[in-house]
C-alpha cells in the first residue's frame, strides 16, 4: 500500500517552499482481479493495480488542479506547479474551500478485505457458466460470466491540517446470458456484489428466453411500468438535474422549486452516504465535509438539491456534503441515491396499469437519448405487453419519449422491492419497480 | 523503461508455458479548460502513466496492469500474471528489434507547450461566437481538451515499437432557453494534432456558432410524432447509423464469439449494393487515425463491405487466434495502459455513392431529414441499435420543412443496411469517442448523405 502520509509531507514542504498557504489533495488507490469464463472455459484473468493524486491549489479562492499517478520528487513538483498555474487562470466566481473539518463524522468501521484469488475466482466464474449453458440449448457461445474482486481506499487531506481517509472491498458477479433460436438473439444479465459463496445463477436464461419471438408494441400513450433497472437508468441519465451547481446555471428546472411540489406523492428520493447494504459507504464527501443522510424529493416535495461548499455557496445555501467525485476539479456527486420503496406488489402495479399497458424491463442509449438540460428523454426500450395483470407477449423494440419532470408527476405507484445497481466509485443507485402513466410509445 | 527490463519482464511472464508475451507503457499528459457562465470555470492537468503485461496460452489471455513502473512492481506484475499458468515454459522472449512507425500526423505546436492563455484565447472565441449567434442563448459550455498520449509496445515475438499521439478537441454546448424550456445545441470537432489547427482547420468562432445555432432551432421546433419513415441522414455525424447499426458487429470482439449477427458471413450479400463501408486508421491527421494501432501494427485501410458484400472484419491478434484465417488488421485500441487492447474501429464511413442530395431529398414523401445526429448504441448479438437525432426536419413532397425535436432511430444492423438505398456524393467526417470493453477511445464517424427507405423514428 502506498504511503500516502509521506507523499502529503512531500507535498506539504513543496507548497512551503512555493509560497502556496491554500490547497487541498485527493489520494486514490485500488486493485482488483477478474476472470471470465465462456463457452465451458476461462477466456481470460485480469489483475490491475493504479493509484491517483489529484492535487488542487487555491489561489486567491480560486482552485486549479492537476493529477499525477508518479510520485517522485520531480512529478510532485510539477504537480504543484501544474495546480498552480490552473489556478491564476480561473475567473469563476465559484470558490475553492480548503474545509477545516466537520464537528463528527460517521464511525464506519474500515472492515479488512482481501481479495479474491485468481483461481477461486476462476472456478466460480467457470461453475457459474457451465451452470448457464447446460440449462438450455439456446445458450449461445457469446454468452459470458466474469467474477471479480475490487478494493481500495481514498484518502483526503489539507492545508488546514485535515486527513480522512476510507477504505472499501468486495466481490461482484456479472452473467450474460445470450439465446438464440431462429436467426433471432437476445440477451439478460444476472449480478451482484456479494461473497463468492453467494454468487449465483438466478434468472439469466429465462428472462432471455422470455424475449424471444417479441412482436411489436402498440403505439401511442399508454401505461409503463418501469424495472428497477430502467428507472434506475433514468435516476442516473437525469441526476444533474439534483445538482445545486446545475440549477445555478440554468440547466435544472429544479431551480427555485425547493419547497414545491415537483413529483408525485409517492415520489421519495434519498440519498444515502451510510446505505446499510452498500459495499461503499463513506463518511466524508471530496472537500472533507461529513457525509450525511438526506431526502432529495419527500413525498413529491423538493426538500434540498445537492451542494458541494462551493455550489452551495454560490446559490446562497447550506452544503450537504456532496462534493464529488474524489479525482479532479470538484463538482458534486451523489452517494447512494435511491427512490424509497412503496407498498404495492409487482403484481399489483400490473394489474393497475391495466390490458394495453407495456412492462419495460430494458433501456438502451440513454447517454444519447436522455438529455439533462432540457429534461427530454426518447429511449429504445424492450419490454412485454401487460395483459390481465401479467407480463404476456414479448414486444420487439419500441422507444418511449417525454419529459423526466413529467415522468416524476406521473408515478401512480411504486413497488415494495427497493433493487441496487452495481456500485461506480463511491456512487450507487437503487430503485423499486414503478408504474407511471400516459407515456409515448412509438414502434 | 529499461529494454533489457522489458525483455526481462517478457520472460518472466512466459515462465509458466504462455506462448505469447506483450509489454505495453505508456505515458499521458492531459490538460482541459473549460469556460462556463462567460468565465474560467476550471482547468485541469493530468501526468499519469503506467504498464500493461499481457500473455497468451492458446484461446486464453490474462492481462495485469500496474500504474508502478519501478522494477520491482513490473516484475511482481510479470510473476502474478504468470501466476495464472502453472506449466513448464514452452518459448521464450526474442531479442527485441527497434521498428519505427512511418508518422502520418505531424504536429507543429504540441499543446502541453502552449502556455493556458493561448488555449483560453481559442476557448473563448468559440464561447463568443455561441453567445452572439442568437439572445435566447442562455447558457454556453465551452472547452478545450488535449492529450499527449506517449507509449512502447514490445512483445515476444521481438517486436519494440512505439508511437505519439496528440489529440486536441474543441467543445461548445450551447443551451437556448424560452423561459419555460431549455434545448441544446453540441458542436466538439477535433482532430490529431496541436494548437496548429486553430483557426485554419478548426475555426472557433464558427465552431461556438453552429452549436448555437442546433439550439435555436431545437428550441422553436415541435416533437416528432412518433411512426415508420423514410429518412435522409446527412453527412459527418450521421455516419453514426453505420457505426452503431454495423460497425461494433464486425469488430472481432463480437464476431470471434459468434456473438455478431454478422458472423461467419465473409463473402455474403449483407447490404445494399449500393452500399460500400471502410475502416481506414490511416487519414492523415484524422481523429481516429493511428501510425500503429496498440500492439504495434501499423495501421491499415480496410473496406468492410463493398457494394453489399462483406469483404473484412476488424481484427486484433487475439481474436485472430479465434478466427481462422482472419489476420489482424491494425484496429487494436485500448483507451490507457490498464486495459487490455481489443478490435476497435478508427475512422469508419460509408463510401461517396453516386446519388445527387437533392435527389435524395426530391424523393421522399413523407419522411424525416436528419441533419444533426447525436450518439447511440447497439446490441451486437441481437443487432438492436439505436441513436438521436439531435436535428431533424420534416420532409413532406420531397420538400425539407419544420423542425422537429426528440426522435430516436432505432432499428436491427443487418435490416437497416439493407434499406439504405440511396447514397451521396459529398463525404465527411466527423469526431466522437467510442466505448467498448477496451474503454473510450477516440474514433472518425462518416458518410454522404444517405436515404434509409424505411425505419422506426421514436417520437411523442
Amino acid at each position: 500500500m502506498t504511503d500516502f502520509i509521506a507523499i502529503k509531507n512531500r507535498i506539504d514542504r513543496i507548497c512551503q517552499k512555493k509560497g502556496l498557504s491554500e490547497y487541498k489533495m485527493v489520494f486514490s488507490e485500488s486493485s482488483s482481479v477478474s476472470a471470465t469464463a465462456s463457452a465451458r472455459a476461462i477466456r481470460d484473468t485480469q489483475t490491475s493495480a493504479s493509484s491517483l493524486l489529484s492535487f488542487t491549489a487555491s489561489v486567491g479562492s480560486k482552485g486549479g488542479s492537476s493529477l499525477t499517478s508518479t510520485y517522485d520528487a520531480s512529478s510532485l513538483e510539477h504537480l504543484v506547479s501544474d495546480a498552480m498555474d490552473n489556478a491564476s487562470c480561473i475567473e469563476s466566481m465559484s470558490q475553492c474551500f480548503i474545509f477545516e473539518g466537520s464537528k463528527q463524522y460517521e464511525g464506519l468501521e474500515d472492515k479488512p478485505f482481501r481479495l479474491c484469488s485468481t483461481e477461486s475466482l476462476a472456478a466460480k466464474a467457470l461453475s457459474l457458466q457451465n451452470q448457464m449453458e447446460d440449462s438450455d440449448s439456446r445458450v449461445q457461445s457469446g454468452s459470458e460470466t466474469v467474477a471479480g474482486s475490487e478494493m481500495g481506499r481514498i484518502c483526503i487531506a489539507n492545508s488546514k491540517g485535515l486527513v480522512l481517509q476510507r477504505q472499501y472491498g468486495y466481490s461482484l458477479f456479472m452473467m450474460n446470458a445470450i439465446v438464440s433460436e431462429n436467426d433471432e438473439s437476445k440477451s439478460a444479465m444476472d449480478f451482484g456484489v456479494c461473497d463468492l459463496s453467494d454468487m449465483k445463477m438466478d434468472r439469466c436464461v429465462s428472462d432471455a428466453l422470455a424475449k424471444l419471438h417479441g412482436s411489436e408494441a402498440s403505439g401511442g400513450k399508454c401505461s409503463i411500468v418501469l424495472s428497477s433497472y430502467c428507472m434506475r437508468q433514468m435516476l442516473s441519465a437525469f441526476a444533474p438535474v439534483l445538482f445545486g451547481k446545475s440549477a445555478t446555471l440554468g440547466l435544472s428546472l429544479f431551480n427555485g422549486k425547493e419547497g414545491s411540489k415537483v413529483a408525485s406523492d409517492l415520489v421519495t428520493l434519498v440519498d444515502d452516504p451510510f446505505e446499510s447494504s452498500s459495499p461503499v459507504r463513506i463518511q466524508f464527501d471530496a472537500d472533507g465535509v461529513a457525509t450525511e443522510t438526506k431526502k432529495i424529493i419527500d413525498h413529491g416535495v423538493l426538500d434540498t438539491l445537492l451542494y458541494s461548499l462551493s455550489s452551495a455557496s454560490e446559490a446562497g445555501k447550506q452544503g450537504t456534503g456532496n462534493a464529488g467525485p474524489y479525482l479532479g476539479a470538484s463538482e458534486t456527486s451523489f452517494f447512494s441515491l435511491y427512490l424509497e420503496k412503496g407498498s404495492s406488489t409487482l403484481d399489483e402495479l400490473l394489474l393497475k396499469a391495466g390490458n394495453g399497458g407495456i412492462y419495460v424491463e430494458e433501456m438502451k442509449g440513454l447517454h444519447a437519448g436522455a438529455n439533462a438540460s432540457t429534461g427530454d428523454y426518447s429511449i429504445e426500450c424492450a419490454g412485454f405487453a401487460i395483459k390481465d395483470g401479467k407480463k404476456d407477449r414479448p414486444l420487439k423494440s419500441f422507444t418511449i419519449s417525454g419529459s423526466f419532470y413529467d415522468l416524476l408527476k406521473s408515478i401512480e405507484g411504486v413497488s415494495d422491492d427497493l433493487q441496487w445497481g452495481l456500485p461506480s466509485g463511491f456512487r450507487r443507485i437503487g430503485s423499486p419497480e414503478v408504474l407511471v402513466s400516459d407515456v409515448s410509445v412509438s414502434i | 523503461m529499461d529494454r533489457n527490463l522489458i525483455r526481462e519482464v517478457l520472460d518472466l511472464a512466459m515462465s509458466t508455458g504462455a506462448d505469447f508475451a506483450e509489454v505495453f507503457i505508456e505515458r499521458t499528459l492531459s490538460k482541459g479548460i473549460q469556460i462556463l457562465d462567460h468565465r474560467v470555470h476550471s482547468a485541469q492537468g493530468a501526468d499519469s502513466s503506467g504498464i500493461g503485461l499481457r500473455i497468451y496460452k492458446g484461446k486464453r489471455t490474462v492481462y495485469g496492469s500496474s500504474g508502478d513502473l519501478s522494477r520491482s512492481a513490473v516484475l511482481s506484475l510479470a510473476r502474478r500474471v504468470a501466476g495464472a499458468f502453472s506449466e513448464t515454459r514452452i518459448a521464450s522472449a526474442q531479442i527485441l528489434c527497434d521498428c519505427i512507425p512511418r508518422n502520418i500526423t505531424p504536429v507543429r505546436i504540441v499543446p502541453s507547450s502552449v502556455p493556458n492563455k493561448a488555449k483560453i484565447d481559442v476557448i473563448r472565441m468559440a464561447d463568443d461566437g455561441a453567445r452572439s449567434f442568437d439572445s435566447s442563448i442562455s447558457q454556453v459550455s465551452s472547452s478545450l481538451s488535449d492529450i499527449d498520449r506517449t507509449f512502447t509496445v514490445a512483445n515476444s515475438d521481438g517486436l519494440f515499437t512505439g508511437d505519439r499521439q496528440i489529440y486536441t478537441r474543441l467543445k461548445v454546448s450551447a443551451i437556448a432557453s424560452s423561459g419555460t424550456e431549455n434545448q441544446t445545441g453540441f458542436n466538439g470537432p477535433g482532430r490529431q494534432g496541436g494548437m496548429e489547427l486553430f483557426p485554419s482547420e478548426i475555426d472557433p468562432e464558427q465552431t461556438g456558432k453552429e452549436a448555437a445555432r442546433q439550439a435555436v432551432v431545437n428550441l422553436h421546433a415541435s416533437y416528432c410524432k412518433g411512426g415508420t419513415y423514410a429518412v435522409a441522414i446527412e453527412n459527418g455525424f450521421g455516419g453514426v447509423i453505420f457505426h452503431e447499426s454495423t460497425g461494433h458487429s464486425l469488430e472481432a470482439t463480437q464476431v470471434a464469439y459468434g456473438n455478431s449477427e454478422f458472423s461467419g458471413k465473409l463473402g455474403q450479400l449483407i447490404a445494399n449494393p449500393k452500399l460500400t463501408a471502410i475502416d481506414d486508421g490511416t487519414i492523415p491527421g484524422a481523429w481516429g487515425s493511428v501510425n500503429i494501432d496498440d500492439e504495434g501494427r501499423p495501421g491499415q485501410r480496410n473496406v468492410l463491405i463493398e457494394n453489399g458484400v462483406l469483404k473484412s472484419f476488424m481484427v486484433d491478434t487475439f481474436n485472430a487466434r479465434l478466427m481462422d484465417g482472419c489476420q489482424p488488421t491494425g484496429n487494436a485500441r485500448r483507451e490507457s495502459f490498464e486495459y487490455a487492447p481489443t478490435s476497435r474501429m478508427t475512422n469508419t464511413f460509408i463510401a461517396p455513392g453516386d446519388d445527387e442530395d437533392s435527389d435524395i431529398i426530391g424523393s421522399i414523401e413523407n419522411g424525416i431529414y436528419c441533419r444533426k445526429m447525436g450518439g447511440g448504441s447497439v446490441d451486437p448479438s441481437s443487432g438492436a441499435f439505436n441513436f438521436a437525432v439531435d436535428e431533424g426536419y420534416m420532409i413532406r413532397s420531397g420538400k425539407i420543412c419544420e423542425a422537429i425535436r426528440g426522435a430516436t432511430l432505432i432499428g436491427r444492423g443487418s435490416e437497416v443496411i439493407r434499406k439504405i438505398d440511396m447514397v451521396g456524393r459529398h463525404l465527411k467526417l466527423a469526431q466522437g469517442m467510442c466505448g467498448s470493453l477496451s474503454g473510450s477511445v477516440p474514433v472518425n464517424v462518416g458518410q454522404p448523405l444517405i436515404r434509409v427507405s424505411s425505419i422506426t423514428v421514436g417520437g411523442r
